[in-house]
């Protein structure tokens, strides 16, 4: 999974349109990750087909958005993939800084 | 108001470009007005005092030009001056953003994103060259029978000879834009790859 992907699917675990993931994402990474308008706009699109995340609603104009169990699903196991790099890296003695 | 035309022609393939040359005019203190087509295409400017400005361009299909595209590109800050129409009823919207302290995030941030939008740019005019290769090669055979025949020299053979200049170059232009796209996409998937592969 892409780190856009990954970061887009672990902030619509709560609903939020897509200029709220941008601000969201980059508030998480304070500011490392900032996703571009049209790379967001393709991703939402592209995963909603992919029945990862669902449309909830629209208010003024703006499309929310949410994650569905499948989504959840892919994003746990992403989740853990990530954990086990992790583990295994501080297990050899890394630690972050 | 002084206003400039500049005389410059970008192929689909070449938009990223198109946007550094509108961000560079800006720079100068010329703020981008409106475009005329044609060959070669117009770019017309205004003289101004203001902050420069950082230009994005976007393709977007009949589908994706729905009003919440638009209110993310604004909530986002980008501010819509000037779109122009595409095939199948696509459109190329130009965004633009004040330039502060040259930190200014593209649209396209990650590699995917930016392979999908070139790829749907292939869909669009790879479909539009090939509907245009069948009438052209027929064009093309049909003018340039003219110079083989024994009748080298009919009255039309002028009109032969432009008719098979201009559908010949129309086909390389189409040839050279569809091989870049091309080029484009195989070499950000490949971008893709090695990363992956570190």
């Amino acid at each position: 999974m892409s780190e856009t992907a990954y970061f887009i699917l672990l902030s619509l675990q709560e609903e939020r349109h897509g200029y709220a993931v941008m601000q969201y994402v980059s508030k998480i990474t304070n500011g490392r990750v900032n996703l571009g308008a049209g790379t967001l706009y393709g991703t939402l699109s592209k995963m909603e087909k992919n029945k990862l995340i669902s449309f909830s609603f629209e208010s003024d104009k703006r499309k929310y958005y949410i994650i569905t169990p499948f989504g959840k699903e892919i994003l746990q196991a992403e989740f853990e993939r990530l954990a086990e790099l992790y583990n295994s890296g501080h297990d050899s003695g890394l630690r972050t800084r | 108001m002084k206003t400039k035309t500049v005389y410059r022609s970008f192929l689909p393939h070449q938009y990223e470009k198109e946007a550094t040359f509108l961000t560079s005019m800006s720079k100068k203190g010329w703020k981008f007005i409106k475009i005329k087509l044609g060959i070669p295409t117009r770019y017309v400017f205004e003289k101004r005092d203001e902050e420069a400005l950082f230009y994005q361009l976007d393709y977007v299909t009949k589908e994706e030009d729905t009003p919440d595209y638009h209110q993310l590109f604004l909530d986002a800050g980008w501010k819509e001056v000037y779109s122009l129409n595409g095939l199948y009823n696509g459109k190329w919207y130009y965004f633009c953003k004040t330039l502060a302290n040259n930190t200014v995030e593209p649209i396209y941030t990650d590699n995917s994103s930016k392979i999908a939008m070139y790829k749907k740019l292939l869909k669009h005019w790879g479909l539009f060259t090939l509907c245009l290769i069948g009438c052209l090669f027929n064009s093309i055979r049909i003018s340039y029978i003219g110079f083989i025949d024994e009748q080298l020299f009919t009255p039309d053979w002028f009109f032969r000879l432009s008719m098979f200049t201009l559908f010949s170059l129309t086909g390389i232009i189409y040839f050279y834009m569809i091989s870049g796209l091309v080029c484009k996409i195989v070499s950000l998937s490949k971008n893709k790859k090695n990363r992956k592969a570190l």
